[in-house]
């Protein structure tokens, strides 16, 4: 009998909460650091708390006579990061395919206002699009820009002390650009039928002429067939979530995950790709959180840091549903260089936010 | 070991020590919370990473393979809570591990309990002395080589191979012995 095994399975316990770990993360940053709440006394350690002495006698009641009920005060633990993406999985394998494919997106990215000292979200594109699943239904494709607002309720009110402008000259990639409050009217676009064959024909005349000369043509997408295909395949869809994500690593594969859910894909495929995250190390469930839509999130976080900052990749997903509501980079800690000048730890750096998401029967005509 | 060595990166930056916390936590609060349970685990898994930090500057390649160095710290501060770590194998060996496990859901699925196996293991463990009780958690929970024992504990391979024999040594005749009774 292997007696290690045996001593490990003895000694096991449940892994740590997301607020164990993200308290244990504060307290690097802390300073100074915080006595330990548990030093046993005798060790000369200034600062013996009252739990410590407390747990002491708990356990002078556990050493003499039969076991007490056991103490605790921990709240019920959340469900790990792999734990939600495998019933996210068990739940996208039931979802119903319809006619039509719909998804609306906002993404928008935070600039630093500085005069005022607050944070907009601004570059807002919004598209509202219908993909048929039927090459002999329209498809349909609406998009705008949204307009820039103050990021959270503390940028509102410091928009409105410096005067509640309706414009900004803001740093991007080191250039001031403007933003503007106004919203763009929409533009609509719908393909036919005939317009969509049409396309297909110059996509595959294009893949002719691009085989012989990879050099100069753009990176093709894959075709729906082979997108297919990846559910069967988790090595290659695992490849294909990290080959698109420049520079690989947890954080890029939750934003790459999230673009591939918003393609039109059957529920075995969004099983598939939930599955692949699961499996992913590095990706932590950092509990619930508030999207800057208002919507009660489940955030799976990946952490990466690079001359800019440290930031928080996340993929945000439904509480229950465990529908994707979007991707969101937040900034942990700046780093140098003006991309993240003046912005406070917290600040959603970037997001790609859906109102919808799923498969319906109607479109609009 | 040297190939392994030069693969590590430096981690002297706050950034990177972050990475290096979310990648080493979860193993080294599993050590922490196997030896002390969870509710002293999550003081001491944090500290060690405090005191990586604070006391030793971040971490240093220089210093050998990352795992063994933090497991090494994280050892020193669960031999400040032996009292600790004693009543906890005793409460194992005397309730078994219904009584002590506080979340139903979260319960690992635990043979040796269900074998009744668990108070003469855990007796037999309360029983250790400190030095073998390292080097056989290192390497039954950590799942740790002779040499990142080694490493961890700043002894010589020989010492581990020594201690680790001894400890097994005894933890069979414990187990043994209630077989036979």
């Amino acid at each position: 009998m292997d007696d290690e095994r045996m001593i490990r399975s003895l000694l096991q316990e449940a892994p740590p909460s997301a607020e164990v770990v993200a308290e244990g993360r504060r307290r690097l940053y802390a300073a100074p650091p915080r006595r330990s709440r548990w030093r046993v006394p005798g060790l000369g350690v200034a600062g013996l708390g009252l739990a410590a002495a407390a747990t002491a006698a708990v356990f002078a009641v556990t050493t003499s006579g039969p076991p007490p009920a056991p103490v605790r005060t921990t709240p019920a633990r959340p469900m790990s990061a792999r734990q939600v993406l495998l019933a996210a999985a068990e739940k996208a394998a039931s979802e119903p395919v319809g006619r039509y494919w719909h998804t609306h997106v906002i993404s928008g990215q935070a600039y630093h206002v500085a005069k005022g000292d607050y944070v907009i979200d601004g570059a807002r594109h919004e598209i509202d699009q219908w993909t048929a699943r039927s090459a002999e239904d329209d498809d349909v494709f609406r998009s705008r820009f949204a307009g820039a607002i103050p990021q959270t309720a503390a940028d509102r009110a410091a928009w409105r002390r410096a005067g509640s402008p309706k414009a900004w000259r803001v740093l991007s990639n080191g250039q001031y650009i403007r933003q503007t409050a106004a919203a763009e009217p929409w533009d609509l676009v719908r393909m036919t039928p005939a317009e969509k064959r049409g396309y297909e024909k110059l996509v595959a005349r294009a893949r002719k002429q691009c085989a012989g000369h990879p050099r100069g043509c753009p990176q093709q997408e894959l075709t729906q067939a082979q997108r297919e295909a990846l559910a069967d395949d988790p090595a290659a869809l695992r490849q294909r979530l990290l080959t698109t994500s420049g520079k690989g690593g947890p954080g890029n594969v939750l934003t790459q995950a999230g673009d591939f859910l918003a393609q039109p894909g059957s529920p075995k495929l969004d099983a598939a790709v939930f599955r692949v995250l699961a499996d992913t190390p590095g990706i932590r469930n950092a509990g619930s959180v508030t999207d800057l839509r208002g919507r009660a999130a489940i955030a799976l976080t990946a952490r990466s840091s690079d001359a800019t900052g440290t930031f928080d990749t996340q993929l945000l997903l439904q509480p229950g549903t465990y529908r994707v509501l979007g991707t969101q980079t937040v900034l942990v800690a700046r780093g140098r260089g003006p991309e993240t000048a003046g912005m406070k730890p917290g600040t959603v750096y970037a997001e790609q936010l859906f109102l919808e998401m799923g498969w319906t029967d109607s479109a609009p005509r | 070991m040297k190939g392994a060595r030069v693969a590590e990166p430096a981690v002297r930056s706050p950034d990177a020590f972050a990475a290096l916390y979310d990648e080493h936590f979860p193993a080294i609060y599993n050590y922490v919370a196997s030896r002390l349970g969870r509710d002293v685990a999550d003081d001491v898994a944090a500290d060690t990473f405090v005191i990586a930090l604070r006391k030793h500057g971040g971490y240093d390649p220089e210093r050998g393979p990352v795992r063994p160095w933090l497991f090494g710290i994280a050892t020193r501060l669960v031999a400040q809570h032996r009292r600790q770590e004693t009543r906890r194998y005793r409460a194992l060996a005397r309730v078994g591990r219904e009584e002590i496990t506080d979340s139903h859901e979260n319960r690992v699925i635990n043979w040796v309990r269900a074998e009744g196996l668990q108070p003469r293991l855990a007796a037999a463990l309360a029983a250790l002395p400190r030095g073998q009780r390292d080097v056989l958690l290192l390497s039954a929970v950590a799942e740790f080589s002779h040499e990142e024992i080694a490493q961890a504990l700043g002894i010589s391979y020989g010492t581990v191979g020594s201690r680790l024999s001894r400890a097994r040594q005894k933890v069979r005749s414990a187990l043994g012995e209630d077989n036979d009774g």
